[in-house]
């Protein structure tokens, strides 16, 4: 010890003192770990994990659509795109070398040059030039050791094999994005898709597939360091469709350079062999980043090539909608199969006249010959005996505006009623309007997958079908029933109309009997339609008709035709709609007539003695 | 008397290990095995490129321990004005010629190590405040005002050139600790009391004058970590993350996530702590801590035991000096206290603190062998007494 009595006293009394403060705040120390690492150690290692582990999501594969033989219609493509870190080197000298092998549009480059100061690059890296050929990218790939700083990025895009023949049907897709409020990922998956439209968005649930989750420890600036999980990403089912595309490419060649819609359907089932709408569009400029020079072809063309008309196509159906009327008819026993109705040309109610397409009539007629020759006399007069509610609920019963699932989603159509008006025009019905819907026209508007599914309710011996366009899921066949439940029409009465479809076109007064065919084994039956698409006025009546090539095209009438063959056991079901084209017997029905031929080549692989005797 | 030669070195110079104090020792070398493990961890499981610098560092700051504890106490006591002088000159040419990191002048490179004059100063000066009050006769304030006027310079000079490196942290650091020397040696309680109502007149005036811009932001964010979260405050926030995570028993060696992913800039120095905590949780922070404890009241006995003012001053200057260093680190980095720039000794990597350290150790070891030699108050002769 000191031996400084002076001080010796106060130095062990002041140490004694630091002493005390030094265990203080030691103890302090003690407490303040004490709190970090036991107290709070779950909130702390909670922040740690989130320091270090990052999630990254991996896009499963989506599920391809193929047709019914198994080909593929939608298809997942890998896609190169050239890509440039800017942080290390000289851009422009390496832009001007690049420029020197491949094709480099300045003003993609441009574009990419300006985002190099925008948040939206991360990594350092500007893309540019996307969807490299095979031939840039090998040429890419060869001279990449003299491209400092030149990686070559994979993606993947949806493919649509078949192009525009199946547009309408399958639909197209798009990215997710973070705006996007279905599922709640903390980030962004790269590549992967959802439908928008078509099969694409009604089975997006089968063919999206569910995104595989990695998590990996990532130091402070980002970069990977090891993998910790990985649950793997489980790809998409696959959707088989029930069209056949050797007759979906024969419908679009059909077609030709008209609008319109054609259907085939399985009279059996419902399943829809094809289904052809014009004009029509490329999806695969919806997989690529969707350039304004495209959607502004797309949206500025004339005639809506976006809209699948076989589905949602509206039209008035004309007269392939008097088989309904008849129905309703022989149903509420307004009239029996042999009373004889004389159509003189006009119908008169009150002070108006109603006309019949034949000027001049056409004469007695009973009710097969009525639908055959398509008098309209006959179907005012039946409309009148019926009303307008009959015939809307016969045309209901008939499948007219139901609702199956969300591919077809809920029609448009309009089977107006008298509540339908006073609802939409707080009006009472009127007589007259229901002898324009007796013919087809007026309010009435309909789809033209609803008058396929009309005549295949008719002809299936009292089934009510409903359409079908999915085959199989990832190779498990869709089992819910197809065909629904029993009509409460007598068959007698369904035979009647039947057989008056038979006589449309197999009768020389049938207005369809240029289009017969003259084999035993698949004579064809229908009912042809020309609706009306502008109103004719007296003046132009007394003056004589314009013809149709001398409207205007818009003034045009439409071509319809819906039609069933072979006559003894239906196989095939068609709908044709031609918009403006003119008549349906001159236009639509030796269209449909090809078309039940072609289905029964392709798909029985019998031909048909279309030889015409 | 071994006193009578001012080095021991001679025939019998193993003779001189017999007086060694062991147990310092033993402490010292544990401590260093903590921060060497912690430093092999920090390189990701290698020796380089800390690890094994620190080794050779420690082996030859064992020999300077040993070079310190047997030279003649009496050769420290008359060199000690020369030492801190020397010291602050290479203070100041730091000012001048000092190699630049973050942003402040403050190492002179030596090769093997960086000097640090500022780490240096730390402990002279502890030499110069023993030696002056060793020799005065009379601690109380009115006897002398230059027992008021000669500390106070001591002290200042060094504090205000560190100050303008510009080191806010040390500068403080310097002052404080020299202050608690002061007190514990005794001086009266007048002198603390005038100093404190000096230091909170001027403070307003250093804040608006004298302080930098980040020195203040420092200040602030301490205040509130969360002010500037990839800023100033990032430090902070991720030391805490370190430390919590570790838990109670550590994430394992060589685990630590926090630290090895980088999240930890530069934390083989003075944030080395925190990896310590996370990889060995509240038990290894505990063992270290105890470690420290045991070494700063040791060394704080050992300086009750001598029997010379000059001793004992001296050692418990260095056991001030150590709770310093371990108070201030600890706290920081568990964010009780501002982000300065304080070294944990003998665990954080860099040479100077370690050689300080030992050095300072060496005359703890040497004042121990001393421990009952008396030295007259005055001087005779350039170094003897």
């Amino acid at each position: 010890m000191l031996n400084d009595k002076r001080i010796k006293n106060k130095v062990v009394r002041r140490v004694l003192l630091i002493g005390s403060f030094k265990l203080l705040v030691f103890s302090a120390i003690i407490g303040r770990l004490y709190k970090l690492q036991v107290i709070d150690r779950e909130k702390y290692k909670t922040l740690s994990d989130s320091n270090r582990i990052s999630l990254v999501y991996h896009a499963p594969s989506r599920g391809k659509i193929i047709d019914s033989l198994g080909d593929t219609i939608a298809n997942n493509r890998k896609v190169y795109a050239l890509a440039y870190d800017f942080s290390k080197l000289d851009l422009i000298n390496t832009i001007d070398k690049i420029k020197n092998l491949i094709n480099l549009n300045d003003e993609d480059v441009n574009l990419s040059l300006n985002k190099i100061n925008s948040a939206e690059i991360i990594d350092n890296t500007v893309i540019l030039k996307e969807y490299l050929s095979w031939k840039e990218l090998s040429i890419i790939y060869v001279n990449l050791p003299e491209l400092p700083g030149v990686t070559i990025k994979t993606s993947s895009i949806r493919e649509y094999t078949k192009g525009s023949f199946y547009a309408h049907i399958v639909g197209y897709t798009s990215y997710f994005n973070n705006k996007n409020s279905e599922i709640n990922f903390t980030k962004n998956i790269p590549f992967f898709l959802k439908g928008k439209n078509g099969i694409e968005k009604v089975y997006d649930s089968y063919l999206r597939g569910v995104p595989g989750r990695e998590e990996v420890e990532v130091n402070a600036s980002g970069k990977f360091i090891r993998r910790l999980s990985l649950i793997k990403s489980i790809p998409g089912k696959d959707v088989q469709l029930t069209i056949n595309s050797d007759l979906q490419d024969f419908a679009h060649g059909a077609i030709g350079s008209n609008i319109g819609a054609v259907l085939v359907l399985d009279a059996k089932n419902g399943d829809i062999l094809c289904s052809a709408s014009s004009p029509s569009f490329d999806p695969n400029i919806f997989s690529k980043k969707l350039d304004y020079k495209s959607w502004n072809k797309i949206i500025n063309t004339m005639n809506a090539p976006l809209i699948n008309r076989p589905i949602n196509g509206l039209y008035p159906p004309g007269s392939t909608f008097k088989p309904v009327v008849a129905l309703a008819a022989l149903k509420f026993g307004v009239i029996n199969k042999d009373e004889k109705i004389f159509c003189n040309g006009t119908y008169t109610l009150g002070n108006r006249n109603f006309h019949c397409w034949k000027e001049g009539g056409h004469g007695n007629l009973n009710i097969e010959d009525a639908i055959a020759q398509s008098c309209d006399v006959y179907f005012y007069e039946l409309a009148l005996r019926l009303g307008i509610d009959r015939i809307a609920e016969t045309a209901r019963q008939l499948g007219f505006g139901e609702f199956y699932n969300d591919y077809y989603g809920t029609p448009k159509s309009i089977i107006p009623d008298k509540q339908w008006k006073r609802k939409n025009f707080n009006e009472k019905w009127q007589k007259g309007e229901t002898l324009n819907v007796g013919i087809g026209q007026g309010f009435l508007l309909t789809t033209p997958l609803e008058l396929a599914i009309m005549t295949a309710n008719i002809i299936n011996k009292g089934n009510i079908i409903k359409p079908n366009i999915v085959k199989s899921i990832s190779g498990e066949k869709i089992t819910e029933a197809k065909i629904r439940k029993a009509s409460n029409f007598k068959q007698e009465h369904l035979n009647i109309v039947k057989r008056a479809m038979y006589k449309v076109l197999n009768t020389p007064k049938g207005t369809a009997w240029k289009s017969r065919v003259n084999d035993e084994s698949f004579y064809i039956s229908g009912k042809t339609g020309t609706s009306q698409v502008r109103i004719i006025s007296q003046e132009e009546r007394e003056s004589g008709i314009i013809k149709n090539k001398d409207l205007p095209f818009e003034k045009r009438d439409h071509a319809l035709f819906i039609g069933f063959a072979p006559f003894n056991n239906p196989k095939y079901i068609t709908t044709v709609i031609l918009e403006h084209a003119g008549g349906g017997a001159s236009k639509a029905a030796p269209l449909a007539r090809d078309l039940l031929i072609k289905s029964r080549e392709i798909i029985e692989g019998i031909d048909t003695d279309i030889s015409v005797s | 008397m071994i006193s009578e030669k001012i080095l021991k070195f001679g025939s019998n110079i193993l003779e001189n290990f017999l007086f060694v104090n062991y147990f310092l020792l033993i402490l010292l070398i544990l401590i260093f095995s903590i921060g060497l493990a912690l430093l092999y961890s920090a390189a990701g499981g290698s020796m380089e490129p800390w690890a094994s610098k620190q080794l050779i560092r420690f082996i030859f700051s064992i020999l300077l321990f040993f070079f310190v504890s047997f030279v003649s106490i009496k050769f420290w006591l008359g060199a000690s004005y020369y030492i801190y002088f020397i010291s602050l000159l290479l203070l100041l040419s730091v000012n001048f010629f000092g190699n630049t990191g973050m942003g402040a002048q403050r190492w002179i490179n030596f090769g093997l190590f960086n000097l640090q004059p500022s780490e240096l100063i730390k402990f002279t000066i502890i030499l110069a405040l023993a030696r002056y009050f060793h020799a005065e006769k009379d601690l109380n304030l009115w006897s002398s005002i230059k027992n008021f006027i000669i500390p106070i310079i001591l002290i200042f000079l060094p504090a205000y050139i560190i100050f303008l490196q510009p080191d806010l942290g040390s500068s403080l650091i310097l002052i404080i600790a020299s202050f608690t020397i002061l007190f514990v040696i005794g001086l009266s309680i007048c002198f603390f009391l005038i100093s404190g109502l000096f230091a909170i007149l001027i403070a307003p005036f250093v804040w608006l004058f004298l302080l930098y811009d980040y020195q203040k932001s420092r200040i602030l964010t301490f205040l509130d970590p969360l002010r500037d979260p990839l800023g100033d405050g990032y430090h902070i926030i991720q030391s805490k993350i370190a430390l919590g995570s570790g838990g109670l028993f550590g994430k394992g060696f060589l685990n630590g996530s926090q630290s090895h992913l980088n999240f930890l800039p530069e934390m083989q120095t003075d944030f080395i702590f925190t990896l310590l905590a996370e990889e060995f949780g509240i038990v290894g922070t505990l063992v270290l801590l105890i470690l420290f404890i045991l070494l700063i009241f040791y060394t704080l006995i050992i300086g009750l035991l001598c029997k010379s003012r000059f001793a004992c001053f001296a050692v418990i200057g260095v056991s001030i000096n150590i709770f310093y260093y371990v108070f201030i680190n600890t706290a920081m980095v568990s964010g009780l206290i501002p982000v300065v720039g304080v070294p944990l000794p003998l665990v954080s990597y860099g040479g100077t603190s370690m050689i300080c350290v030992m050095f300072g150790m060496g005359l703890v070891c040497n004042a121990y062998i001393n421990r009952n030699l008396m030295i007259p108050r005055y001087k005779d002769g350039l170094f003897g007494w």
